[in-house]
């Protein structure tokens, strides 16, 4: 399972690297390859090509804020999860939102 | 350079009661270290960000931050409480480890940030978790910390 992502909080200090690299951890643990940029106080950090975008199965977007250039990921399944949760239960995350994907297909 | 982290911004035997004793006791060392000019409105600045939503995390871990103008200069403190405190968290239990994050509006570079950013995913592996729970030594807590949030993780 290929997956793509932004991560981004209010302030842009902890939770936005927490998030992106707790998911990254999970997804090696389980097998998937995830990629998360992160939008945060430096910046994007990590960006995520057009290309990668397109060829992810799914985007795991971890906020609820406003995320720049959502243009690249077109066409595909995104699913937006809270970010604490992201924090939290990374591997469950990534396993339900990779369930709902295939059930969709 | 005087470093984000010093023995200075470490405390190990806080004795406070609640969250907002925490965060006050936070603003007055903040202000006794020329970290701010005003430690009452540091406190509204981080009640604002508490209000946005909670800086609880797991393992009775918490990182409350300000990230304003009335921040003079970027600084991490360390507080180890010696009681629980209750403080809205992801695995729903109580404070008793307190990263203090304050970085000013602007920040020069992106060094601090960095570091911060480093910090903060180190709080997702346990040994570090571990580590800060039980050190008894202050220069040597202050060292392990500062080696973690030295390091590209």
């Amino acid at each position: 399972m290929k997956v793509v992502g932004v991560s981004a909080c209010p302030a842009g200090l902890a939770h936005t690297p927490m998030a992106a690299k707790a998911l990254e951890k999970a997804g090696k643990k389980i097998g998937f390859d995830v990629k998360m940029e992160q939008q945060g106080s430096m910046g994007q950090i990590n960006k995520i090509t057009k290309e990668e975008a397109q060829a992810a199965d799914f985007v795991l977007i971890a906020s609820d804020q406003k995320i720049q250039e959502m243009d690249r990921f077109e066409g595909k399944p995104i699913i937006r999860v809270n970010i604490t949760t992201c924090i939290k239960a990374p591997e469950a995350v990534l396993k339900k939102c990779a369930k709902a994907v295939k059930e969709k297909k | 350079m005087n470093n984000m982290l010093n023995e200075q911004t470490i405390f190990l035997d806080v004795d406070e009661v609640d969250k907002d004793s925490i965060l006050k006791f936070i603003c007055k060392k903040a202000k006794a270290l020329a970290v701010a000019d005003d430690e009452d409105v540091l406190y509204q600045d981080f009640l604002d960000r508490e209000e946005e939503f909670s800086t609880g995390l797991q393992d009775g871990f918490a990182i409350p931050h300000a990230r304003t103008k009335n921040v003079k200069k970027a600084t991490v403190m360390f507080l180890r409480n010696k009681r629980d405190i209750d403080w809205v968290t992801m695995d729903d239990q109580p404070v008793k480890y307190i990263f203090a994050l304050l970085v000013p509006e602007e920040s020069a570079g992106n060094l601090h940030l960095k570091m911060i950013s480093s910090l903060a995913t180190a709080l997702l592996e346990d040994d570090f978790k571990e580590t800060v729970k039980s050190s008894k030594d202050k220069t040597e807590l202050m060292n392990y910390i500062l080696k973690n949030m030295e390091e590209e993780n």
